[in-house]
């Protein structure tokens, strides 16, 4: 490779940076509900673009290739943590004393925090991308690297899953 | 439209056109379940929108600068430097790798002299050395001879034609007129013949033989030969000749055949025993078979006594040789009894052999054991690791199937010994009728051994013809007195649980004070004279 060209994909690779750090970082952030986790595999996820970047055709969509690959590493991720540590996501695991004392935003954040985590990442993933992100499902198919049918279904699905865990905390709530 | 087409619908309903907007709120207006599943997404957007959009973070410029180390700043040294390794790694190897193959293949063409002549003999070597298979090796080798001849012939060519070239050189035959440097080493093989000019062919190719080697060239002629040479001026000269090994040549000298061990003595003992005792070579053995029906031999009793050990035959052996007996006529006597019999029986034949004892006859072999048993304690302390070495050595000789007597006057003795037995037997014992039963209650009855028939084989066990002192052949040195020649103890390593065979010999005519003694062989292998009986 030479310098020119090495010299190119570092340029490539820095407007990616500068363009996409924060929304993977967010991202990252919002599927794993943690910033420093969501910071350890947003740098992984921009070690492997700069690797990778130059093997992209030159019209590749480098958005949808990113958050692709942020969410392949957020899955990696997942599944390591579930090894080793034990996150709750039941409701009755907080004491009610501190679920009265805290605000109704923190509790709200908290709910959808828990009601998010206690989706896969297959759901989670779409769900974020789709309500948070604003991305469109055909994007998000990009993204995720599959159909836009495929998208719809697991769209659907997750808000249907959400929306049994989320409800439930607000019975509990009550 | 059903609930839930309506309710997928729902959960993509930004992305809606306007007409699918219409048909999905006529559906959520007329459903009150796809209603409030529409609210309830509507709030999941708001959660999601408030606490996740409430929790954007910045990226932090350290967070930002380990990003740029490892990526911009940091991989392209360890890249560079990995791929530059790899790289130099891959041409190191592809050039080794033609390399090594354009030499191989340059040098297949190499003649001796040139610089690629040891790569093209090396690969040669290495070639040979991986061929497994017999016949592939051979052919090979026989195509290296071939080649090597060959070479040497290009050699030639190419240094006549070199000497035709040059204008200042009138024969290219004259090695005279070549000069040194152009003279090649060369060796290769072939056969040796004279030419009708007297000049010297190897493998047809003409050449001459220095002085130093003229000689073995002639004694050579006919005979494939091994050459080392010098090819200068279109000429080879050899410096060193080698005969290289016939197919005849290379069997080497045969073994003794059969026929040699079976030939007949022609010369007769004529040593007397009254004077001399002659040990027993070790590897005289004569085997006996018995016939189907008892004869009238004399007899025979098997004891239970088990067979000395190799180390008391040898110290038994050693022990006789000091003993200076009064009753060397005895032994005499016995040794004659065992010489009849030992060839006639082996101990499984004889065991079984149910005869009746001549009592004179019996105090033969009694008296016999009796002194080697004597012999045997006296000599052990005395010559135990000299006996023992000699037993082993005598142990050896008599497994070999290959044994036989070392003279080839020795069939004959034993021969005239045992008639002379046999005769002293029908004039003492009376012979036996067939159903005879044995002595022993553990003897059986066996048909009585037939005469001696002498074979080439081993006898199964360590029994060997004793030689009657006047019978001893010439060339046999006189080693010991009449009765440690009587005192042939069989080697006890190979069956030391087999009974040891108690015979009933009769004395010969010519002895009236048998030595007693069991009839045993002398397991001396290289008998030596340490005292001479008074006659």
């Amino acid at each position: 490779m030479t310098s020119e060209r090495q010299s190119e994909l570092d340029a490539l690779f820095q407007r990616l940076f500068a363009e996409y750090r924060r929304p993977i970082l967010n991202y990252l952030h919002r599927l794993l509900g943690d910033r420093a986790q969501a910071e350890e595999v947003a740098q992984d996820v921009f070690v492997k673009a700069y690797r990778h970047v130059g093997r992209l055709p030159a019209d590749a969509n480098y958005r949808a290739w990113l958050y692709r690959v942020a969410t392949n590493a957020a899955t990696d991720k997942l599944r390591r943590r579930k090894l080793i540590q034990w996150v709750p996501l039941l409701d009755t695991d907080r004491s009610p004393s501190e679920s009265q004392s805290t605000e109704g935003s923190v509790i709200v954040r908290e709910d959808v925090r828990q009601a998010l985590d206690a989706l896969s990442l297959k759901y989670r993933a779409p769900l974020v991308l789709f309500t948070v992100e604003g991305y469109s499902t055909k994007e998000i198919a990009e993204m995720l690297g599959i159909s836009v049918s495929a998208t719809k279904v697991r769209l659907h699905r997750a808000r249907e899953m959400f929306r049994q865990s989320y409800r439930g905390d607000d019975r509990d709530a009550m | 439209m059903r609930c839930d087409q309506v309710r997928q619908q729902l959960a993509i309903y930004r992305e809606l056109t306007l007409d699918e907007r219409q048909v999905v709120d006529h559906h959520v207006a007329s459903c009150p379940d796809c209603a409030a599943v529409m609210h309830a997404y509507w709030e999941q957007d708001e959660a999601l929108s408030r606490a996740l959009g409430a929790d954007a973070i910045v990226p932090s410029r350290p967070w930002m600068d380990d990003v740029m180390d490892r990526t911009v700043r940091a991989p392209r040294g360890r890249r560079g430097a990995a791929l530059g390794l790899a790289r130099t790694v891959a041409v190191a190897v592809l050039a080794f790798l033609v390399l090594a193959v354009g030499t191989v293949g340059v040098s297949a063409q190499a003649l001796p002299g040139s610089g690629l002549y040891p790569v093209k003999r090396a690969v040669e070597q290495v070639r040979l050395n991986l061929t497994r298979d017999d016949a592939k090796r051979a052919e090979y080798l026989q195509t290296l001879v071939e080649l090597r001849r060959r070479e040497v012939e290009l050699v030639l060519e190419q240094q006549r034609a070199a000497a035709a070239a040059e204008p200042g050189m009138a024969d290219p035959s004259d090695s005279a007129a070549t000069p040194d440097d152009s003279a090649i080493g060369v060796a290769f093989e072939g056969p040796l013949v004279q030419g009708d000019a007297g000049g010297w062919v190897i493998g047809g190719i003409a050449v001459d033989v220095e002085p130093a080697a003229a000689q073995s060239a002639e004694t050579w002629v006919g005979h494939p030969v091994a050459v080392e040479a010098v090819v200068a001026g279109g000429r080879v000269t050899v410096a060193r000749l080698e005969a290289l090994p016939t197919p005849t040549a290379a069997a080497g000298t045969a073994p003794m055949q059969p026929k040699e061990r079976d030939e007949q003595p022609t010369v007769r003992p004529s040593v007397s025993p009254t004077t001399s005792s002659t040990a027993l070579p070790p590897s005289a053995t004569l085997t006996l078979r018995p016939m189907a029906s008892p004869t009238a031999r004399p007899s025979l009793v098997m004891s239970a006594t088990p067979r000395p050990t190799l180390a008391e035959e040898g110290v038994a052996t050693a022990r006789a040789i000091k003993m200076q007996t009064a009753s060397a006529a005895a032994t005499a006597t016995a040794r004659h009894d065992a010489s009849e019999i030992r060839p006639t029986l082996t101990p499984q034949e004889v065991k079984p052999t149910a005869v009746r004892q001549n009592t004179s006859a019996a105090a033969a072999p009694d008296r016999l054991a009796t002194a080697h048993a004597q012999g045997t304690r006296d000599a052990r302390a005395a010559s135990d690791a000299r006996a023992t070495t000699e037993a082993r050595a005598t142990a050896d000789v008599w497994a070999t199937a290959d044994a036989r007597p070392t003279s080839n006057a020795w069939p004959t003795a034993h021969a005239a010994a045992t008639s002379q037995a046999q005769a002293t037997a029908r004039a003492v014992v009376t012979p036996q009728p067939t159903d005879a039963r044995p002595v022993s209650p553990t003897d059986e009855p066996t048909p009585a051994p037939a005469p001696p028939t002498r074979e080439p084989t081993p006898p199964p066990t360590r029994w060997s013809p004793t030689l009657i002192p006047s019978q001893v052949p010439t060339r046999w040195q006189p080693t010991m007195a009449p009765t440690e020649k009587a005192t042939a103890v069989p080697p006890a390593t190979k069956a030391p649980a087999t009974p040891q065979t108690e015979r009933t010999p009769v004395p010969p005519p010519t002895r009236s004070d048998p030595t007693p003694g069991t009839p045993q062989r002398t397991p001396i292998r290289t008998p030596q004279p340490l005292k001479t009986p008074n006659p």
